[in-house]
């Protein structure tokens, strides 16, 4: 019985350090042979779990297989475009000034109503707004809107507008984290300085985030005091 | 490229492995064969002794690689041949030669079977 634990501590390892050197993708952001590789990962890792009568070995090569067949591949991609192209195929125009492209539509298989859908999940919901809509390869859609549909922005009203920074979080459930301090270029002293003129000890910290310009939000752990 | 590197290396040295398994299943299919040949042509002699000491010796041999070929081989096609080269000693025993060379040809088939799930046939591929 525990020889099944042991093995799946084992095949864990290896998934993980398979998945870490595929790199940081989510499900939906994946490109088909990604998806692919990714599905079999699983599949495979899952048989010498179930079957004990199985080498771990097997699960392990064919999945280290995979790992450096899609890397090698991935690579590959990147400088050619005709693989790329092969490996993923290539976007597809289906809304140009508002109007569908039904044959394009019906190439990749689908209806008005997934479009449709697919537009709503973009807030849209006039389809004579819309200049260009393009299905990734990945699966997505990209809206282009048409000028006047567009969004005002700032530069749009002529707003003056600070710059916008990133908020780090600084400290996380007591603990300073000194990447992200020193990558805002501050200092643990002056993280140290903003608690104590809010009366807040460090350890009664659950989150703090902080900007470049400053902007600092504090949430405190509860009934801690 | 560093990706490339570390997932390469991982393989070459899973390969190297695989390729020690399929050396190690090799030889081991030689030794236990050659023993189980040996066997048989002293049964066939009327030589008992001789065929109870190959068919033991065969089956020795076997009990040591075992625990290394686990991580290369089906575990059950490993049971198998162990449990065939017991009865050919416990037949070379009890000097009963129908059943030995029985036996005798069933683990000889078993430990082929053993061989060729690692051997680079059309069989194997598809």
């Amino acid at each position: 019985m525990f020889i099944t634990v042991y093995r799946t501590l084992i095949l864990y390892v290896i998934v993980i350090i398979s998945i870490r050197l595929m790199g940081k993708r989510q499900i939906g952001d994946m490109q088909p042979s990604e998806l692919v590789v990714t599905l079999l990962i699983s599949e495979i890792a899952a048989m010498p779990l179930q079957d004990t009568d199985q080498p771990i070995l097997f699960g392990v090569s064919s999945i280290l297989t995979l790992v450096a067949l899609e890397i090698g591949i991935s690579i590959i991609a990147l400088k050619s475009f005709f693989v790329r192209k092969l490996l993923s195929g290539k976007s597809v125009i289906l809304i140009k000034d508002g109007i569908i492209d039904q044959k394009e539509l019906k190439k990749v298989r689908m209806t008005v109503l997934d479009l449709v859908e697919m537009l709503r999940a973009q807030q849209v919901f006039d389809l004579s707004t819309v200049s260009f809509a393009v299905l990734e390869t990945g699966g997505n859609l990209s809206v282009l809107l048409k000028a006047k549909d567009q969004p005002a922005t700032a530069q749009d009203v002529l707003a003056k507008k600070k710059t916008a920074e990133l908020p780090l979080p600084v400290i996380s459930d007591g603990k300073i984290l000194n990447e992200s301090v020193s990558a805002l270029g501050a200092k643990k002293t002056s993280i140290y300085k903003r608690l104590k003129l809010k009366g807040i000890k460090p350890s009664q910290v659950l989150l703090m985030t902080l900007d470049a310009n400053g902007n600092e939000i504090i949430v405190e752990k509860e009934g801690i005091k | 490229m560093k990706r490339l590197i570390i997932s390469f290396a991982l393989l070459s040295s899973v390969l190297g492995v695989c390729y020690f398994g399929v050396k190690f299943v090799e030889s081991t299919y030689e030794k236990i064969n050659s023993e189980l040949t040996g066997s048989e042509k002293c049964m066939e002699a009327g030589d008992f002794e001789g065929a109870r000491k190959a068919a033991e010796k065969a089956e020795k041999i076997y009990e040591k690689r075992e625990q290394q070929m686990a991580a290369f081989v089906n575990h059950g096609i490993l049971d198998e041949v162990g449990v065939r080269l017991s009865a050919v000693v416990d037949f070379a025993n009890k000097e009963s030669r129908e059943e030995f060379f029985s036996h005798a040809a069933q683990a000889k088939t078993a430990l082929t079977h053993l061989r060729n799930d690692h051997k680079f046939l059309m069989g194997n591929l598809f």
